[in-house]
């Protein structure tokens, strides 16, 4: 009996190990791919644009929403945010559901004074969660907007953000854009699908030296962003619009409207794919925000993703594989997409596998320990590097690259939460409800403009001034780092294969 | 003038026209259940919309908004929603008919023209302490 159930999971262990290893394979894949996009000349030439490829005549105007619940805290900055964008043409709509003194700060008279305007629509209850309020602010949008522009209340758009992102669209499609006073603008003989939404990058900042949860966030998300999203625009792949600092055409949202989901962003994402969009993301547009701070707060945030995700993913899921309207590349990611928060069941029975095939010492026959070590370091090292790839892009790798070993520590406590939550959104006929993430308006580190716009040169100019180029200050200062993680990078990737070629040859 | 407010079942819309100012929203006291969390409401930098609100307080806001200039008239909700949504004056109508009422300034309030003396219900509480009625002096004696 025991013999049977070793080798059980042996196989189990194994099967899992393998899975794992198509993600780990995914991420040295995209350091790779960030190195090379990010500073090299390919990337000059498609991020460029600058200031002087935008024609200022055409403003189109740009709604903002900004969907609130209780957010006594960090509600007057956020609206201060907006009305000090440097873009001409623009409305503010905040969609409220708060029951705290929020509301006190909404009927501020101050708001009223000056443009751009500012409309306020406070509902009595959350039906819809935040996908409802939102769906209130497109209601009472003013019709002629064109762009929408969504920011959650934690974050702080920089001045420029509306601008960029208005720049952005033209770059990725022009014809998004009013063309009737630029005659020489023809229409898009593109084969590329349309845009319906730029995405940009959610930099959590604010708060990240408050304690180890927050550096670990910092570091995870400078990952997604700055390597992952990077290599998946790259590639032509599908990239989700992620809840806040994104620019959507206003024309397909009043079309295809806001879902009641508890990721209402995700679940967008995917009926605009199934219409035939598509989604671009740019690493250009940031806006700073602030990070829950406690395990707690992480996990119930984490969860919440968790269901409404797969929940979303059960829903559409043949609907986006059978559509036609999908290139093979966004369906692969979608397939790569859709189990992303099973794998947090997936660790803990991929763990508990492999303790009880290490228990009952029963292997197949081809069964090497050498192999399974392989996998194990690859699968393991994989997010930590590239997290730290995604910091020294930024330039922060000195400051924050204890945040990557903060990382592997979330992932294991917040495995059995996310795992949970991802197999009742599998299995529920209906979602749970909204579990909400407090923000504390805490900054421990400011985000100067200065540093993000040395950064923008940077990633703009593709490294032509050298002295804005990232660079790591600390023990390793004299070493090629973007050399050093590409090589570390193709080593952990090919290690499994190696291994597992060396053992076959060897038998 | 420049300010306006319509009463269309249990809404009230509240507007200004001519770049004039709203009333401020902080001097409508959360008690009379408008602007609170508890209604939805809405406000842009022209109109200020308070829906599903109950009677009294609908009835003690009017006086407020008599008192601040404000005057009634009776225009089309869809109107109203549009120039919430726009904030484009040509939509209004030209000629509002205004419902006209006797306002008294401020200034000329008396005991009995006073609007607080003719709101039926206040928001006052009854007093819950009995009168005592006073007792008869006895007549003096010689």
């Amino acid at each position: 009996m025991g013999s049977t159930i070793g080798l059980v999971s042996s196989f189990a262990a194994l099967t899992f190990g393998l899975f794992f290893f198509v993600y780990a394979a995914k991420y040295y894949a995209s350091i790779l791919i960030a190195l090379v996009t990010l500073g090299g000349k390919k990337q000059r030439a498609d991020e460029g644009g600058g200031e002087g490829a935008y024609d200022w005549r055409d403003t189109p105007l740009v709604s903002i929403h900004l969907p609130f619940y209780n957010e006594v805290n960090v509600a007057r900055r956020v609206i201060q945010a907006c009305l000090a964008q440097d873009y001409p043409n623009l409305e503010i709509l905040v969609a409220d559901d708060s029951r705290d003194d929020t509301i006190k700060i909404l009927k501020d008279p101050v708001w009223r004074r000056r443009p751009p305007v500012v409309k306020f629509i406070h509902r009595r209850d959350r039906s819809g969660f935040k996908g409802g309020a939102l769906s209130e602010a497109l209601r009472f949008m003013d019709p002629r907007a064109e762009f929408v522009v969504v920011f959650d209340a934690d974050f702080i758009p920089p001045p420029d953000t509306v601008r960029k992102f208005i720049q952005r669209f033209r770059e990725e499609d022009p014809t998004s854009l009013r063309t009737d006073f630029l005659p020489d603008l023809q229409p898009a003989t593109s084969p590329r699908k349309p845009v319906a939404a730029v995405q940009g990058y959610q930099l959590h900042y604010l708060n990240k030296s408050e304690n180890w949860v927050t550096r670990g966030v910092r570091a995870e998300f400078s990952g997604s962003y700055m390597v992952e999203r990077v290599a998946e625009e790259r590639l032509g792949a599908m990239k989700m619009i992620s809840g806040s600092v994104f620019m959507l055409r206003a024309d397909v949202l009043r079309e295809l409207k806001w879902g009641d989901s508890i990721t209402e962003d995700w679940e967008l994402t995917l009926r605009l794919y199934r219409e035939g969009y598509r989604v671009s993301y740019t690493p250009l547009i940031q806006a700073p925000a602030e990070m829950p701070t406690t395990i707690k707060a992480l996990a119930k945030q984490r969860m919440r993703w968790a269901e409404g995700h797969t929940h979303a993913v059960r829903k559409h899921f043949v609907g986006v594989l059978s559509s036609t309207k999908l290139t093979a590349a966004e369906k692969l990611e979608f397939l790569y997409f859709a189990p992303y928060y099973l794998q947090s069941a997936m660790l803990l029975a991929g763990s508990a596998f492999w303790l009880l095939a290490e228990v009952n010492h029963r292997y197949p026959w081809f069964w090497q320990p050498t192999f399974g070590w392989s996998l194990l370091v690859s699968n393991l090292l994989a997010a930590p590097l590239m997290c730290l790839a995604g910091l020294w892009l930024e330039g922060d790798l000195r400051a924050d690259y204890q945040g990557a070993f903060g990382l592997i520590a979330l992932t294991y406590i917040l495995a059995p939460y996310q795992g949970y939550a991802a197999l009742r959104g599998l299995l529920e006929r209906e979602e749970g409800g909204w579990i909400r993430t407090l923000k504390t308006g805490s900054i421990t580190d400011r985000f100067l403009s200065i540093k993000l716009r040395g950064l923008m040169r940077w990633l703009t100019l593709g490294g032509r001034l050298s002295r804005f180029s990232p660079r790591f200050e600390g023990p390793l200062v004299n070493l090629p780092v973007r050399a050093l993680l590409a090589a570390a990078s193709l080593a952990l990737l090919m290690l499994p294969p190696a291994v597992a070629l060396v053992l076959v040859i060897h038998r | 003038m420049t300010r306006f407010y319509t009463i269309n079942e249990n809404s009230i819309y509240i507007y200004t026209t001519a770049g004039h100012s709203l009333i401020d929203l902080h001097a409508i006291p959360d008690g009379l259940g408008l602007f609170s969390a508890e209604v939805p409401w809405r406000l842009s930098p022209w109109v200020a919309v308070s829906e599903e609100a109950p009677e009294e307080g609908l009835r003690i806001l009017e006086m407020l908004l008599k008192a601040e200039g404000y005057q009634r008239v009776e225009v089309d909700r869809r109107i109203l929603e549009e120039y919430f949504v726009r904030g484009d004056e040509r939509i209004l109508p030209p000629q509002a008919p205004v419902i006209v009422e006797e306002v008294v300034p401020v200034h000329q309030w008396t005991l009995d023209n006073r609007p607080s003396a003719q709101a039926k219900p206040t928001l006052r509480r009854p007093s819950r302490r009995r009168r005592v009625p006073k007792p008869t002096p006895l007549p003096k004696t010689a």
